[in-house]
Order: C-alpha cells, then sequence, then structure tokens
C-alpha cells in the first residue's frame, strides 16, 4: 500500500517535470517563430501594377500569409475603371478569359484559381459573362516544398474591354523567401476570405442536379432540387476541357415549381456542337443566398418532368389583351392616339359628354376591326389558305393605299397638307355636329389597319393560337385582342377627366406632332419598301423620289428654306446610316442565279433517301414575301447557296401558289397551315427535319448535316 | 428674290459648318487614339496568311494603300466593323487583316468560314504581331502607303468612313 503511494508521488513528480519542459519547448518554439517572422518583414505583394499604355486597369498580387501543409493562399486583384470590363473563365463568344501563365515561377506545382461568381453582361447585343471595377481572385499556390523559399514569376493577361477591347500583359513576379514560417495578416486573410466567399461551389445544397441533352433540338436542360424554394436563380453551363468554348449560350429559360428548378439552354454555335452526354459539364447555380457549382454529366434526351400543362384560354386571354394594348405605343399607331387626343384638347376639355362618345366610338372602330380581321382569317381558313397575321400584305393595291394613306397622313400631322372636304360634305359634316361619331369611329378602325403590320410582344402567340383553336375561341382571342387596344380608349371614355390632366396646349404638341409625322413618314417608307419585291427596285426608286421631293417641296413652301436645309442636314445623313445599317452583314448586293429545283413529287424522296441523297424540299408561293425573304435571304446566298449545290443534294420545290391538293395533305401531314414551309430528308434523318418559317443559314446547314447522318 | 437667296446662303453656310465639326472632332478623336502606333512599321518578321502563302505588307504598301485590320474573334465590337472591312477586301482595295489571340489558324479560319468573312489573315495567336506594332485595342484599322501608317482608327467605324479613307489615299498615292 505504501509502496504504492510513494511510486504515485515519485510519478507524479516525474510527469510535473516533463510538463514543465514540454510547455518550455513549446514557449521556446513559439518565440522562435515570432523571432522568425518578425524578421521576415512584411508579407511579399507586388503592390498596384499599371501598364502606361493601359492606365485604367491594374493588378496586385499578395500572399495571405496563410499556409496548410504546402497550400500559400494568394490574392490576384484587378481594378478596372468606369465602364471597363473583363471576363469570367467561360465569358460566351464575344469574350475572352483572363489567362495566368506561372511556368517560370520556382518551387510552385501548381496553381489553384478560384474564379467569383461574375454577372451577366450585354455588350452590344452579345451576351458575356464578366466583372466591373473591383474584383479579387482567390489563389492557392501548392508548393513543392513549404520549407524553402519560392518564387511566383508569370504573366497575367487581362482582357478588358469597353466599345473598344485591350489585351494588356501584367508581369507578376513575387518571391516567398521563407514561406514555411508566414504569419497570417488579418486585414489579407480577410479579403481573401471576402473574395473566397464569392466562389461558387459544391457546399451540398443542392439535393440533386442533373442535365439532359437533347442533341436533335440542341438544347440542354438542367433540372435541380435545393432545400428552399427558389427565388431570384441563374444558371451558368460551361466545362473543364473548354469544348463548350465556342457554344453560343444565350440565357437560359428557368421553370421554378418550389424547390425544384428547370433551366434550358438553346445551343448553338459556328462549329459543330460536342455531343455533350460524353463531357463533364460544370454547371454553376446561384440564388439570393446560394452559390453552388457543381459538374455533372448529361444524359440524353429531355429533362424528366411532367409537361406543362399547354397554355389555356385565360391566360391566352391574359396574352392577346396585352398584346393589343402594347400595340398602341408601336410606332403605327401612337401618332393616331396622340391626334386624338389634340383633338379633343382643342375642342376643350369641357365637354365630357362628348369626349366620351367620341373615344367609345373609336374604341367600337378598333373592336370592329378586329372583328372583321378575325371573319377574313376565319374565311381563308375554311378554304385551306395559309393565314397569319398581317396576311393582307400580300396583296399589292391594299399595300399601295396604306402607303398613300400613312403618307397624307404624316404630311397631315407636319402641317404641310390639310385635308380639304367638298363644300357639300362639310356642309353634311357640319349638319351632323358632334352626333355623328362615324368620323371617330373610322379613326379607331385605321388605327388598328396601322396597326396590322407591327406585331407587339404577346401578340404572335396570342394569334397563332388562336389561328389553331376554334372558331368560338378564335373570335375570343380577337375580341380580347381589340379590348386590348381599345383600353386607352375606354379609359378616357370612362373618365373623361383624365383629359383635362394633359398638359394645356402649347409648343410641346407642335413638337410632338412632328414626331409622329416622322413616325408615320418611317412607316410609310416601309410599306413602300414592301414593293420593291412585287414591282423591281427601279419603280419604287421612282416613286419614292417622287414622293420625298413633293413632301420637301411642301416642307419648303409652309416653313421656307432654312427649316428645309436642316430637315436635308439632319435627313441625309440619319437616311444613309440607316440604309448602310440594313445593308451591312446583307452579304452581296446581286444575287446568284435560281437553284435548278425539281418539281415535288412525295414518292421521290423516299427513293432518293434509299440512294443516299439528301432531298430538300421547299414549299412556297409567288404570293408568300416570307417565303421570297427566305430564298433572297439565306437560300440564294452563301454558304447555303454551294451547299444546296453539292452533288448529293436533290432540290424539290411545291408551289402552293395555286391551290393544290397534294401539297395541302403535305403540309397538313406535317401540322403546317401555311408557306413557308422546308424540310430536309436524307439518310441521317428519314423522317425529314422540319426547318421554322424564317430561315436561317445555320439552321439550315445543321438540317442539313443532320440529313446526312454527319 | 435676294432675301431668298440669301437664306439658301445661310443655311448652306450651317451645313457646311455641322460637317466641319464632325470632321474635326473624328480627327481628334482618332489622333489621340494612334498616339502610341508608330508611323513607321518596321517588321522584319515574315508573315504569312491563314492559307500559308507569304505576305509583305511594306512592299504591298509600295503598290497601293494597304488596309490592315486588327480584330479578334472575342471582341463585340469587331462584329460590327467586320463585315465592311470583308466588303471592301472584295473589292479592288488590297486588305490583309490580323486576328489577334483568337485560336489557332484552323481555328480563325473556320470562325471566318462561319461568319463569311473573306479578308486575307494573318494570325497572331499570341498578340506579338499586335505589340510590336503598338496596337493595344481592337479594332483598329491602319491604313499603310509607301511603307508608313498614313491613317489609324480605333473602335466603330462607318463602312463609309472606312471606303473615303481608302479612296483618298488611293487618289492621293502617287503625289
Amino acid at each position: 500500500m505504501l509502496s504504492t503511494s510513494r511510486l504515485w508521488r515519485r510519478w507524479r513528480r516525474a510527469s510535473a517535470a516533463a510538463l514543465l519542459s514540454a510547455i518550455t519547448f513549446l514557449f521556446l518554439a513559439a518565440s522562435a517563430q515570432v523571432l522568425a517572422a518578425s524578421a521576415q518583414g512584411p508579407l511579399p505583394d507586388t503592390g498596384w501594377l499599371t501598364v502606361p499604355e493601359h492606365p485604367d486597369a491594374s493588378v496586385r498580387l499578395s500572399v495571405t500569409g496563410e499556409r496548410a501543409g504546402n497550400r500559400v493562399n494568394a490574392l490576384l486583384e484587378v481594378s478596372l475603371a468606369k465602364d471597363w470590363k473583363t471576363y469570367w473563365r467561360s465569358p460566351g463568344e464575344g469574350g475572352i478569359a483572363p489567362e495566368l501563365e506561372w511556368q517560370e515561377s520556382s518551387n510552385i506545382q501548381r496553381v489553384e484559381w478560384h474564379w467569383p461568381l461574375p454577372k451577366r453582361y450585354n455588350l452590344l447585343g452579345f451576351n458575356t459573362l464578366g466583372y466591373e471595377g473591383a474584383l479579387a481572385f482567390p489563389l492557392v499556390l501548392h508548393l513543392d516544398d513549404p520549407a524553402q523559399p519560392a518564387v511566383f514569376k508569370g504573366v497575367f493577361t487581362l482582357p478588358s474591354c469597353t466599345y473598344i477591347c485591350v489585351l494588356t500583359d501584367f508581369d507578376l513576379t513575387l518571391p516567398l523567401e521563407n514561406p514555411g514560417t508566414m504569419r497570417a495578416d488579418p486585414e489579407r486573410s480577410h479579403r481573401f476570405q471576402q473574395a473566397y466567399s464569392q466562389v461558387p461551389r459544391d457546399t451540398g445544397a443542392l439535393s440533386q442536379t442533373a442535365a439532359y441533352w437533347q442533341a436533335d433540338r440542341q438544347r440542354l436542360q438542367v433540372l435541380a432540387t435545393a432545400a428552399h424554394a427558389w427565388q431570384n436563380p441563374d444558371v451558368l453551363l460551361d466545362d473543364v476541357a473548354g469544348a463548350l468554348a465556342e457554344v453560343q449560350l444565350e440565357p437560359p429559360s428557368i421553370e421554378v415549381q418550389g424547390e425544384q428548378l428547370l433551366a434550358t439552354f438553346e445551343l448553338s454555335s459556328w462549329r459543330e456542337l460536342p455531343d455533350l452526354t460524353q463531357l463533364p459539364i460544370q454547371i454553376t447555380i446561384f440564388d439570393n443566398s446560394l452559390a453552388e457549382e457543381v459538374t455533372v454529366t448529361a444524359s440524353a434526351g429531355p429533362a424528366p418532368v411532367t409537361a406543362q400543362p399547354a397554355m389555356g384560354l385565360l391566360p391566352m386571354l391574359g396574352f392577346a389583351l396585352l398584346g393589343g394594348l402594347i400595340l398602341n405605343l408601336m410606332p403605327c399607331v401612337l401618332p393616331v392616339l396622340g391626334l386624338k387626343l389634340h383633338s379633343v384638347l382643342n375642342a376643350g376639355t369641357e365637354n365630357r359628354r362628348m369626349i366620351r362618345g367620341q373615344f367609345l366610338a373609336s374604341a367600337a372602330g378598333i373592336l370592329f376591326s378586329f372583328w372583321l380581321l378575325a371573319g377574313f382569317l376565319w374565311a381563308l381558313k375554311a378554304t385551306g389558305q395559309a393565314v397569319g397575321w398581317g396576311i393582307q400584305f400580300h396583296n399589292t393595291a391594299f399595300i399601295i393605299v396604306m402607303v398613300a394613306v400613312t403618307w397624307l397622313f404624316a404630311l397631315n400631322l407636319l402641317g404641310v397638307w390639310t385635308l380639304r372636304l367638298p363644300g357639300a360634305m362639310n356642309q353634311w359634316l357640319a349638319t351632323r355636329g358632334d352626333h355623328s361619331h362615324r368620323g371617330h369611329f373610322v379613326q379607331g378602325m385605321f388605327a388598328t389597319l396601322l396597326a396590322t403590320p407591327c406585331s407587339a410582344p404577346f401578340l404572335g402567340t396570342a394569334v397563332a393560337f388562336a389561328l389553331g383553336a376554334d372558331t368560338l375561341q378564335l373570335l375570343v382571342i380577337f375580341t380580347a385582342l381589340g379590348l386590348g387596344m381599345a383600353l386607352p380608349w375606354l379609359t378616357v371614355a370612362a373618365m373623361p377627366r383624365l383629359a383635362t390632366y394633359l398638359p394645356k396646349p402649347g409648343r410641346w404638341m407642335s413638337i410632338m406632332q412632328v414626331v409622329f409625322g416622322i413616325m408615320l413618314l418611317l412607316t410609310s417608307a416601309w410599306l413602300l419598301s414592301l414593293l420593291v419585291r412585287l414591282w423591281g427596285g427601279s419603280i419604287v426608286a421612282v416613286t419614292a423620289t417622287l414622293l420625298v421631293s413633293i413632301t420637301l417641296v411642301l416642307i419648303g413652301r409652309r416653313y421656307g428654306a432654312k427649316v428645309l436645309a436642316v430637315t436635308l442636314s439632319t435627313g441625309i445623313p440619319v437616311i444613309t446610316a440607316a440604309v448602310l445599317l440594313t445593308t451591312v452583314g446583307s452579304g452581296r448586293f446581286s444575287l446568284p442565279e435560281s437553284h435548278p429545283w425539281q418539281p415535288f413529287e412525295q414518292a421521290a424522296i423516299t427513293e432518293q433517301v434509299n440512294a443516299g441523297h439528301v432531298v430538300f424540299v421547299d414549299v412556297t408561293a409567288d404570293w408568300c414575301i416570307t417565303c421570297k425573304a427566305n430564298e433572297m435571304g439565306v437560300l440564294l446566298q452563301q454558304p447555303v447557296y454551294d451547299a444546296l449545290h453539292a452533288e448529293d443534294i436533290v432540290l424539290q420545290r411545291a408551289d402552293w401558289t395555286t391551290p393544290s391538293s397534294t401539297i395541302t395533305d403535305y403540309l397538313q401531314s406535317h401540322g403546317r397551315a401555311g408557306v413557308p414551309f422546308n424540310v430536309v430528308y436524307g439518310p441521317g434523318a428519314p423522317e425529314g427535319v422540319r426547318l421554322p418559317v424564317l430561315l436561317r443559314e445555320r439552321e439550315v446547314m445543321a438540317a442539313l448535316q443532320r440529313a446526312r447522318g454527319q | 428674290m435676294k432675301i431668298r437667296q440669301q437664306r439658301w446662303f445661310n443655311a448652306l453656310r450651317q451645313l457646311l459648318v455641322f460637317l466641319l465639326v464632325f470632321v474635326l472632332i473624328s480627327a481628334l478623336v482618332d489622333q489621340w487614339r494612334s498616339r502610341t502606333i508608330p508611323h513607321q512599321v518596321v517588321s522584319a518578321e515574315p508573315m504569312t496568311l491563314l492559307d500559308g502563302t507569304h505576305v509583305d505588307l511594306l512592299a504591298l504598301s509600295y503598290e497601293q494603300p494597304v488596309l490592315v485590320y486588327f480584330w479578334a474573334t472575342w471582341c463585340g465590337v469587331c462584329r460590327f466593323v467586320s463585315p465592311s472591312v470583308s466588303r471592301l477586301a472584295g473589292g479592288d482595295h488590297t486588305v490583309v487583316s490580323i486576328a489577334i489571340a483568337s485560336g489557332e489558324s484552323e481555328r480563325v479560319h473556320a470562325y471566318q468560314q462561319a461568319k463569311n468573312y473573306r479578308f486575307n489573315t494573318i494570325n497572331d495567336p499570341r498578340n506579338t504581331l499586335a505589340q510590336a506594332w503598338g496596337i493595344r485595342a481592337t479594332p483598329t484599322l491602319l491604313i499603310l502607303k509607301h511603307g508608313e501608317v498614313v491613317s489609324s482608327t480605333t473602335g466603330i467605324t462607318t463602312p463609309v468612313g472606312m471606303w473615303l479613307r481608302l479612296q483618298w489615299h488611293a487618289l492621293s498615292f502617287n503625289d
């Protein structure tokens, strides 16, 4: 018993000594480290570097002093002046990623480069992903031997763009004399952590992420499930190998149902698209309080989600109302509404009953015109003819009348011409006085007529739905369209007091009148340009010159030479610029000879495909302007022109100028009600690849390739 | 009648002033942008087009003004300028483009095919040629005449401006 207690005491004494010596050792070691650290001086830092040729960008590389094993944290900071942007690692077709060359470094095995979440920018119509202002890339340097000195030496190539693009090379040299004994700088650590928190990574916040690739539709879908409901999510797509670098990615369309998110990307490229099922894809998903990045491999086919029920009549009615309402803002209609308010102001705003009556009459005119249109379309559909919005523009007489009406109306607005009715008619109108609403009814119809060449957002969707629906639904949709368009007029009719809130008539009204006049002149010019295809350029040019001369003479007579000179000096550069803009990118002016088309013969298609040929079918009609536009804009342009002349291609044309039951049946078998319609058959697609109504070069080329089985 | 003439004259004068101011401002902007571009271009290294043929820009510039176009596949603004350059290249003018940091020659070729750009191109994947020429930004257009840079402009250029410049230097080529 005694011996045990002695032993115990001895052991305690020994252990106390050991503990003491251990503490002493630790203390010594710590103070040595402190000494070493203080001897090391400030942490390595290049300071802010600028290149004299491009003072708007500066770059700084520094280490934070944090080290874990052989990993040293560093921060690559970039500061850009206002309006300059740089890009993400996969910037999209319109950008180039920054690059870092560090191969000349010593004792550095690998550099981990982390990319903070970028923003979407639309630069001149091109979607890019990038950054502006101040940004910091967290870098992790992996050293070969942390006990040895290391030198980071390299070149950082920073692209920056405004309306010009500049590539700037920054030489970066950062010696780490004693990486093993660095001490973290709290301020820099904080900045590193701050930057690192902006980097998306896989934190497990998404319980499911999967990608689905439909090669035939060039569509990639991403399905993700989070723990919380999505608020304002966005999805980015790229791959480590850079196979998607040439792919043009528009922002995806995103559907959210509670915790589930479905993002659909339409892919297009000027090169062949890679097989996305063979490629690890990086998916970056972010929301208000989430930024995840996961790597997945896509499976073939569409995403396994229950298809959204086809849009019902009710949302369609909403679309129609909205589409009709927006029509009022279109340049062709705005002047009519403006003129109406103008007349109210001139007549005085006291007589509310009169105002109400006038606006109701106009609204009725609008509604009536939409019913007329519905009836017209219904009749065409019933007789199996091509139907669509703006079908009346296939009629030359209609276009001529519209050119004349818009031009005269514009002259009227510009104050250089006034409609003088014959005396008798004037008297007749005077006797009717305010009791006649006929004029206002006609104004409403005129507004609708002017609206038809304009297609407002939502309008196309609603009209397409109406054309596919039964007669009652067609009528309902067109009523909604008419009500939508008449809404501003009805509002004034319901509350004539609104008219009194308008500013008092004055100078602003004459300015507005000129603006409306110019809008209408432009509409008139556009209508006239439609005739080029029917009449040929020279007749239209002569007509245009005549109309322009008359307009100028009238302006000169009414307002004098000075106004005329101002009109000319501003008008000529604007028109020149407009003409140049429309010709840029349209290729050559002279068109090559037409293709050697063979008549349409459905039985021959299968034969040709079995023989290994590609059959291009073009269903067209002389009165179809869109068909002509497709032919001149795509089929007769390079590279489609040459591609259609390839040896293995058979060209078939089905002419639907006059009704033909074979062609109508053929169209119906493809679920179409009109022309233009193009299909490509081939060994790779014996059932045929249907092309969209408006052809695009890229899609035609892709369809030819698919039909070949490539 | 006299008053009327006077009015016409005044209007004409205003028009001329407008034009003059426009020309002056654009000339000044170009001048400022081109301050880093040396007039004398010394390029000893041999240059080859995408198809492998050798090209000597300096020698060409003694025959006709040469339009040199610096661009990149990743430069958004270049997409607005390239079609005009392509059209000029289809005419009687000598046009050579230099593609900066746009990847391998095969890629640049495919890009030009896809976009239907018909100008001859020297590929500059490492951005070395452009740096040697003092070109800092894309798109940049230079006109070489008798071995010297006689005109340069960076950013969006109108097709008319481009054509006029080239035409001007072609007309005054033998002066």
